[in-house]
């Protein structure tokens, strides 16, 4: 433990010079306006600046692209807030509740929120990188295909659970999103499935244009329907009108916490990532909750555990990638590339080899969390402004966004057609009642699901027993089915209670 | 629309919804039919997503049972100049789409705000003409400009690359 704090001493040493500071704050103000657009993600914005960033060296390039990677965890809030557009893929669970805060002149307290939640998640997740890091990276490995399936499963079956009022709806469009997620290259064998011939489709259905479309634009095709158009998204002035009170903190500590353990644990499992802990929290979050119906209606909760998850799975996802040299996600795999770059080897003997490397990385991540809770609580009340100005022209700016941002993804005009389909889609679903977040959560864990399942069937020699001969697969799976068959038995239960007291 | 219409006891707007996931699930079922239920005595690329496509076949039957003696989900809630405005949204981002390469993304850009902010929003044209160039050239700015990305030239500007 002392040894730690003196080779956190050092980091902050290397940390807080001149340039290296002032490259963490580059960092994270570029990767909170990347985080703002969707389309260029945290992978695709580190990816983008690790040539230009060679010239840096290694502590400096990686202070930058780590900012960066954290900064697009925060940044991702502020349109999934104002707009409903997830700008990557572990804000979608924001636009649930903060979009709908929004509309109740709370968009300030919801970035608020979201902002102090990133930073508790943020900054708690480093100090579990500190001290438990070595220790967890080797139980991260000792989860095989059947307990990643166990996981994703319990992640659907929350989802599927908690965010309709009907559970034939939900598992319909749990299953839409599963099926949406096989299209594409078979991920063991390589046939192409699904794709009717269209060659763009080969690499699958991609998660931005669904989200995007599902979300945002259904919303801008709705909100033509609708009178009055976008005054529904009241704005209040003031700083201490657009910042959350007291109350709202003391409200959403319970979640943050929650949010912290789970995001970073989550985000320690290669693979796993920010996405799954921000729908896991939410699904947990309205399990907990006495007035799970307030969720999906400006339920702070939940935009405080799933922004704090979100942002503590960035320090879990250092684990893996820092102490065994296994990215945990696609920025980390890039990040793994930068250190690669300068010729340091990620592994148990990096801390040895390069300690003021790694310890000014992780001294810089705390500078960093600080800048970003200042940058976005000091920026709210000109956000709420500025979104004053442009509330006339919404549905044009998010529009634009859309298109653009989704084209400049993949440069594929393919995937803006997808997004208008799936903005068709969305808005049906929202008629008929049907769920849109399972479909997301989905897409997202379909092919991971089903590589997990045969992956594990195959080792097995087709035995499902597989499932249940590890307990960890086991809890998993067991907690799964609870999530379906608790609301029914309780509901069963009231009713047969009912017609007893009557 | 279709919402007061019923099919005996089963509203029409949810019995074409279960059609369609129906359909959806035939579809998929046609797509792998080429493709194998096992490899090598492995699971193969066809089971999981036919088991799922078997399954939603059987929520969308449960569907259309639970929606017996329901209210008709109301499709298009609103007046008929704003449906129809609503479609004009949609056909106007298709044209977008479907021209941005070809004829080039700020052209496009140009041409779609002019449309969105007349037709649909109904701002004067003087309103208009100067707000399409203003969020047109702030496209140029921040994703060309700003972030490096290249935005296809089209036809009229091509001989800016």
């Amino acid at each position: 433990m002392i040894e730690n704090l003196q080779s956190l001493l050092l980091g902050f040493q290397t940390a807080l010079t001149v340039g290296n500071l002032f490259l963490c704050m580059v960092g994270v103000v570029v990767g909170t306006l990347v985080g703002a657009l969707p389309g260029i993600g945290p992978t695709g914005a580190v990816a983008i600046l690790l040539p230009a960033s060679y010239s840096l060296g290694p502590a400096g390039a990686l202070i930058l692209l780590a900012g960066i990677y954290y900064g697009t965890q925060y940044g991702g809030t502020i349109t999934s807030v104002l707009m409903r557009v997830p700008g990557e893929s572990a804000s979608v669970v924001t636009t649930f509740d903060g979009y709908e805060m929004a509309k109740q002149g709370r968009a300030g307290v919801a970035l608020g929120i979201a902002a102090i939640g990133s930073f508790v998640g943020g900054t708690l997740s480093i100090i579990g990188l500190m001290f438990l890091g070595p220790v967890l990276a080797n139980y991260a490995l000792a989860f095989g295909p059947a307990e990643y399936f166990g996981l994703m499963v319990l992640a659907l079956s929350l989802i599927t659970a908690f965010t309709g009022k009907s559970l034939v709806r939900g598992l319909i469009a749990t299953i839409f999103g599963l099926l949406l997620g096989t299209v594409g290259d078979d991920v063991i064998s390589g046939d192409p499935r699904l794709t009717f011939g269209i060659n763009g489709l080969l690499d699958g259905i991609q998660f931005l244009p669904v989200a995007v479309g599902l979300f945002g634009v259904s919303e801008m095709i709705e909100s033509v329907l609708q009178k009055g158009g976008f005054e529904v998204l009241k704005t209040e002035f003031g700083f201490r009108k657009v910042l959350p009170s007291i109350a709202d903190f003391v409200k959403s500590i319970g979640a943050m916490l929650r949010g912290t353990v789970l995001g970073f644990f989550v985000g320690i499992l290669p693979g796993a990532g920010a996405t799954i802990a921000s729908f896991l929290s939410y699904g947990m979050e309205q399990r907990v909750s006495k007035t799970p119906e307030r969720f999906g209606k400006g339920a702070i909760e939940g935009v405080a555990g799933p922004e704090t998850a979100n942002n503590a799975s960035t320090g879990g996802a250092f684990i893996p990638m820092l102490s065994l040299g296994i990215p945990g996600s696609g920025t980390t795999a890039v990040l793994l590339g930068a250190f690669l770059m300068f010729g340091l080897q990620p592994g148990p003997s990096l801390f040895r080899d390069a300690p003021g490397v790694v310890w000014g990385l992780i001294a810089s991540m705390y500078i960093g969390n600080v800048a970003l809770l200042v940058i976005n609580i000091g920026f709210i009340p000109l956000i709420v402004r500025m979104m004053d100005v442009i509330k006339p022209y919404m549905r044009l700016v998010v529009l634009i966004l859309a298109i653009v941002g989704v084209y400049s993804f993949r440069n594929a005009v393919l995937d803006v057609v997808v997004m208008l389909a799936f903005a068709l889609i969305g808005y049906f679903m929202k008629r008929y009642d049907f769920p849109q977040a399972p479909v997301v959560l989905g897409l997202i864990l379909g092919d991971r699901a089903e590589q997990s399942l045969r992956q594990a069937l195959s080792i097995s020699k087709n035995d499902p027993s597989i499932f249940f001969q590890s307990p960890l697969s086991a809890i998993l799976l067991i907690a799964a089915a609870a999530s379906f068959l608790l609301p029914v038995f309780s509901r069963l239960w009231q009713k047969k209670k009912g017609a007893t007291s009557a | 629309m279709f919402g007061d219409k019923k099919l005996g006891p089963i509203p029409v707007p949810q019995f074409l919804a279960a059609c369609f996931w129906i359909c959806l699930a035939a579809l998929v079922l046609f797509g792998l039919s080429s493709l194998p239920l096992a490899e090598k005595g492995a699971v193969g690329p066809r089971a999981f997503p036919s088991s799922l496509a078997v399954s939603l076949i059987g929520l969308s039957v449960l569907y259309i049972f639970q929606s017996r003696k329901q209210e008709g989900v109301v499709l298009f809630e609103g007046e008929k100049r704003d449906i129809f405005k609503m479609f004009l949204l949609v056909f106007l981002s298709l044209a977008a789409a479907f021209a941005w390469e070809k004829v080039g993304a700020f052209p496009v850009l140009l041409i779609f705000c002019v449309a969105e902010l007349r037709w649909i929003e109904e701002y004067s044209w003087k309103r208009v003409i100067g707000l399409s160039l203003l969020f047109t050239a702030v496209v140029w700015l921040v994703f060309t400009k700003a972030l490096g990305l290249n935005l296809p030239l089209g036809i009229f500007l091509r001989f800016l690359s």
